[in-house]
């Protein structure tokens, strides 16, 4: 065990029969349970964890909670390692490991920080102002300043870690969970309320665990027990502690983290590390405190400078002594606390130095008569110690000579700013009070209630109501007090955001350069846009900013309060959402089937689909021209289940379908299928398929498998919006039925073994369709429906029993084909796909203007006929071959006349589709070509700048297998 | 002749009875099985055939199915589900209620659509349904306002599906289409790990 010099020897709310292990910077050290990481530093008198952002100055320790600027760590090791921890909120646990940040190559001496020496050429706007010129030469500029002003290294790795998160509903939700907030939350519950509490720190308390106050003449901590067992009983309250609400966003909605196992060195696998809680309340009751704010003053930024109310925390929370001679600065009566608690914990304090003068309180009296001298009318000027205070330079504020006091803690207190940040967010309005120096919530414009501190009433009556009796004592009002100057002919650094390392020179540098919103001052500075989203410099920054400005601060304003509220980790704004969850995967009845046989898979959409099923040494292309050779000399079949199958019904069924298609319907004999058409609005081609009468009031449409959702949307749209008058229902059957098309010239002799009804070319002839039993399977349907161009059957089976038809036709000798053969034989008939339905081309663009009916109206038809979309030269659907006989034509490719010709090139169209045709012996391909319907025998060049390649085509017909279509009719 | 061929559900071979995820000491806080091979029937009529369509539902059935949205009916083992507007499935664990009967009792006054094959059921049960709930869908499940007669269509775990209470222990039936099952299922079993889960047989 190491020796802790600075824990006190009682008092804390610690367990100091455990001792916890850790290390920082690889020095081992001990604690307690209940330390923080800061607390834990203090206690073994580390005071310098880290170096500043861009001046890389010593920093020590500011604060005790989510507004720390300074104490900035990397945790852990290895794939769990987390830069940018607070060591303020950390909990300590057993093998803890912590680095400090922004240090090279170690802590006490850093190379850069001979930056802090070129301080004065390194102003705000500095590298905007340096780096602009060249431009190109930014991207290098930036990666070694980037490096230089780092915040910590995350890990690399893979975040071993379970994330997840949930929603919760609620009648009341209180964040907060000190006196205001507990007291809230019980008189919520005794009504029956739905109450959710949230807590950031560990423990219930808040500001009751920080000071020895009194309840009802008791320890504040009895009636903080007694209030926790009270809501523990209640069976619809639920408290929530190491959780943080982060965000409020409309209808009175609140985001919050429960960090479930941050407190842990190896969570539980089976466990969330955080968990992200979405949580819409009726009413929400903000009692979320407030923060100390700083003093500026020359010199203020070395490790032993502290805030005051963080003191009296390190003392009477975690029993840590911060300092054994300690000086304070202060503009209010409550800091005075912080000297009875210190003089309590056996420090010594050399002076009080308030701007207040006279100084005449109830607890400025009772510092005053432990014989500690109280300087009314006074401020710090200067500061002296490298790696930690030791001394504090002071004067008059009015004038006069400098005294110094030695000292190795400064303590300074500007008052207390309510967190407004959740009332802001929810959209409510903030308003300055000038007798408190403070923003207040003002007006909400939701539901919601700021409470106790966060709304500017800081004594324990206002946080208790009606639940309990507290101690508060009279104090004097508050001066409000920013910054201090330097003395004349001294230009000591003052910082405002110490984590930005922002001065308050750079804020009046922003306001030389003219810089009037505060928004503004923001971004050229970046105050306030650090982890701790300037909790402790927003206002202060602000306050400088008016002053210089010769305006009051009401006037000046103040930047809005964005989420997060604090940091919130990635891991967890993806929860359970990573690897193979992050989106579900649709899967085919027939799916294990084409897993186990090897296939290649290919995404459509959500379903993944067999690309090919390549046999050894077989790669996608010779596995799709072996797929697609044995379709056109034999049989073969393919898993069709992704397209989309919408079942319609209704008296006015057919004329639905006429007025969604460009081609005629209610013709359509019961017993047949239909190829047809749909346009958008606009006249471009939506998507195409089939549709089948199985009765007279009932058909069964096909979409492409991109498209299902989106037709099933808008036919509902249709019934709905547009035509709500017809009898129509529509229903998806995607999913209901396995689909398998069986092509290939010996199609109907496997087929005719396994269906119960007659499919003879003249009993069951092309685009027949008709309900069937397939091997048994009863309620089945047969399409004979081809988009191969051979004699070929779609099989439509309830889905339970797909894998035993799939089985029916393998044993029967039918081979597999994939979707890179399903769009060889696709192409080589010229059959369009999704390549050319781009929403960019019309029916005649794609050689299907002929099925566009003139005797009906149909959607889309009015626009269709606009005189761009009929220009004879617009890019129309055309064949292509290579001149040569052999060299492969890329997708993508544009066509132009002359390969060679300099740029700017006149692009006359582009390659689509491409396929090496297995009939015809050659690469084939399809394109859109402008005009294309008169360039039969032209011959352009596909050229593919990007790889430096042009490609000699000749224009010929899309159909390039059996243009007549006389296979699929035998 | 061909014998008619065994069903095969999608999650066939992936749903494997026992008791997964963290050990709690009262035992596993979610209970899973799967209810395969149900008959689901969509019945669709229109607003003007609503009634008539009830009526031949409740001669069938012996219950009204509801006109309230997102309610549900229990008569016996059948499920009655409000889909939509004068919409319904009626669900239940044998084939006796056919799509062709009520389809030709219905006529032209609703359209009736076979889904038994389309979607694959789910039973969720255990002092954590209704937090595992909770973890993929943002509707309340609290008792006050997810109970008896109670359905809801919505997206669970990045998946459409219709929850379906089923009574007070809790109980719920979580259908989704067929497709997404085993994806679903490996949502579900992930969801429910930190409560620790029990997979049951069907």
């Amino acid at each position: 065990m190491t020796d802790q010099p600075w824990r006190l020897a009682s008092g804390g709310h610690i367990d100091r029969s455990q001792t916890l292990s850790f290390a920082f910077d690889g020095k081992i050290m001990d604690g307690h349970p209940g330390d923080t990481l800061a607390s834990a530093l203090l206690a073994n008198g580390t005071r310098l964890v880290g170096r500043s952002f861009k001046y890389h100055r010593p920093r020590g320790i500011f604060s005790a909670g989510v507004e720390e600027p300074n104490a900035l760590v990397e945790l852990r090791t290895g794939n769990r390692q987390e830069p940018n921890s607070l060591a303020t909120t950390t909990e300590l646990f057993d093998g803890l490991q912590a680095t400090s940040q922004n240090r090279w190559p170690n802590l006490r001496f850093d190379v850069s920080q001979i930056n802090n020496a070129l301080s004065r050429f390194l102003p705000a706007g500095f590298y905007y102002k340096t780096f602009m010129w060249p431009a190109n030469l930014w991207m290098t500029y930036e990666h070694v300043i980037r490096k230089a002003a780092g915040m910590g290294i995350a890990s690399r790795e893979p975040d071993p870690d379970r994330y997840d998160s949930r929603s919760a509903h609620c009648d009341v939700l209180v964040i907060g969970g000190g006196p205001a907030g507990l007291a809230a939350a019980m008189a919520a519950a005794e009504t029956g309320e739905r109450v959710i509490l949230l807590e950031q720190s560990p423990h219930l308390g808040g500001w009751l665990r920080r000071e020895g106050r009194l309840i009802d003449g008791a320890p504040a901590m009895d009636w903080v027990d007694a209030a926790a067992a009270r809501l523990n009983v209640g069976a619809d309250v639920r408290v929530l502690t190491r959780t943080s609400a982060f965000g409020y966003y409309d209808y009175n909605m609140i985001t919050a983290v429960e960090r479930v196992q941050d407190h842990v060195a190896i969570p539980d696998p089976h466990l969330p590390r955080q968990r992200l809680w979405t949580i819409r309340a009726k009413r929400v009751v903000l009692a979320t405190g407030a923060v100390e704010q700083p003093i500026v003053f020359p010199g203020n930024d070395r490790p032993g400078v502290m805030l005051a109310g963080a003191v009296r925390t390190y003392i009477n929370e975690y029993g840590v002594l911060p300092g054994r001679l300690a000086v304070l600065q202060t503009n209010n009566d409550n800091a005075y606390r912080t000297v009875i608690d210190l003089l309590d914990a056996g420090s010594q304090v050399a002076a009080v130095l308030d701007v207040r003068d006279p100084v005449d309180g109830n607890l400025p009296n009772q510092v005053r008569a432990r014989g500690v001298p109280i300087l009314e009318g006074y401020g710090i000027v200067g500061t002296k110690g490298y790696f930690g205070v030791r001394q504090v330079q002071v004067r008059r504020l009015a004038g006069g000579a400098m005294r110094n006091y030695d000292c190795d803690l400064l303590c300074m207190s500007g008052g207390w700013a309510p967190q407004v940040h959740l009332h802001s967010q929810s959209g409510g309005t903030v308003v300055y009070n000038a007798d408190k120096g403070c923003f207040l919530p003002g007006e909400a414009r939701q539901n919601c209630q700021s409470i106790g501190s966060a709304a500017g009433r800081f004594t324990l009556a206002d946080c208790l109501k009606d639940a309990a009796v507290g101690d508060d004592v009279a104090e004097q009002p508050i001066k409000p007090t920013w910054s201090l100057p330097n003395t004349p002919g001294r230009h000591i650094k003052r910082f405002v955001d110490f984590q930005d390392d922002v001065t308050a020179e750079d804020v009046a540098l922003a306001h030389r350069e003219g810089y009037v919103s505060v928004e503004h001052l923001k971004r050229y500075t970046t105050l306030g846009m650090g982890g701790d989203q300037g909790k402790t410099s927003n206002v202060t920054g602000l306050a400088i900013m008016a002053e210089l400005q010769g305006r009051d601060i009401p006037a000046v304003g103040t930047t809005k309060f964005r989420p997060p509220y604090t940091a919130v980790s990635m891991g967890v704004m993806a929860g359970c959402a990573v690897g193979h969850h992050f989106q579900p995967l649709r899967r085919s009845p027939m799916d294990d089937w084409h897993g186990d046989n090897g296939c290649q898979w290919i995404d459509a959409g959500l379903w993944r689909r067999p690309h090919f099923y390549p046999r050894p040494r077989e790669d996608v292309d010779s596995a799709a021209l072996r797929e697609s050779r044995a379709v056109r000399a034999g049989v073969g079949m393919v898993d069709v289940t992704t397209l989309g199958k919408i079942d319609i019904q209704g008296p006015d069924t057919a004329e639905f379908l006429n007025r969604v298609y460009i081609n005629g319907w209610k013709k359509l004999a019961v017993g047949k299928a239909r190829y047809g058409v749909m346009l958008r609005e606009d006249g471009m081609v939506y998507d195409d398929g089939t549709a089948s009468r199985l009765a007279e009031n009932h058909f069964v449409m096909t979409t492409t498998t991109a498209n299902a959702g989106l037709v099933l949307a808008k036919l509902e749209y249709y019934l709905q919006a547009v035509w709500p008058h017809l009898r129509v229902q529509v229903t998806s059957v995607t999913d209901q039925y396995a689909a398998i098309a069986v092509a290939g010239p010996k199609s109907r002799d496997v087929m005719e073994q396994l269906v119960d009804i007659d499919i003879s070319n003249e009993a069951f002839p092309f685009m027949a369709a008709a309900p069937c039993r397939f091997v048994g399977i009863a309620d089945a349907r047969l399409f004979r429906i081809s988009f191969s161009g051979e004699l070929a059957y779609e099989i439509n089976l309830p889905a339970d029993y797909g894998q035993a038809a799939w089985d029916a036709l393998l044993e029967n000798g039918v081979g597999v084909y994939g979707m890179e053969a399903l769009g060889t034989l696709r192409i080589e008939k010229g059959h369009v796909a999704g390549p050319e339905i781009t929403g960019q081309t019309t029916a005649r663009d794609l050689g299907l203007g002929g099925l566009q009916s003139k005797l009906k109206h149909y959607i889309g038809k009015g626009l269709a006929t606009r005189e761009g979309l009929i220009d004879p030269s617009r890019p129309a659907i055309v064949g292509l071959v290579p001149v040569d006989g052999k060299t492969w034509i890329k997708a993508g490719a544009q066509l132009v006349e002359d390969s060679d010709a300099p740029p700017p090139v006149a692009m006359l169209g582009h390659v689509t589709s491409i396929a090496y045709s297995g009939e015809m012996g050659h690469p084939i391909a399809l394109a859109l070509l402008s005009g294309g319907k008169d360039r039969q025998g032209d011959e352009l060049y596909a050229a593919f700048p990007l790889s430096h390649e042009a490609v000699k085509v000749r224009v010929v017909s899309p159909h390039f297998v059996d243009p007549d279509g006389e296979r699929m009719r035998v | 002749m061909f014998d008619q061929p065994e069903r095969l559900s999608a999650l066939n071979g992936v749903v494997k009875p026992g008791i997964f995820g963290r050990e709690i000491a009262g035992g596993p806080g979610i209970t899973l099985s799967e209810r395969p091979y149900l008959s689901i029937i969509q019945v669709a009529a229109y607003a003007e055939t609503a009634g008539e369509t009830g009526a031949v539902i409740q001669d069938l059935i012996g219950v009204s199915p509801p006109t309230e949205p997102n309610r549900s009916i229990l008569a016996g083992s059948t499920q009655i589900c409000w889909t939509g507007p004068h919409k319904w499935w009626i669900v239940d664990t044998d084939q006796r209620h056919s799509a062709e009967s009520l389809a030709s009792q219905l006529g032209d006054s609703a359209a009736v659509t076979a889904q038994g094959h389309g979607r694959s059921c789910i039973r969720l049960s255990g002092p954590n349904a209704r937090d595992l709930l909770a973890k993929g869908c943002t509707l309340d499940f609290h008792a006050s306002r997810f109970s008896a007669g109670h359905c809801a269509q919505t997206s669970l775990g990045h998946v459409n599906a219709l929850i379906n209470y089923i009574d007070d222990e809790p109980l719920f039936d979580l259908f989704v289409l067929r497709s997404y099952a085993v994806s679903f299922w490996e949502w579900t079993t992930d969801a429910a790990q930190e409560f620790g889960y029990k997979v049951i047989p069907s």
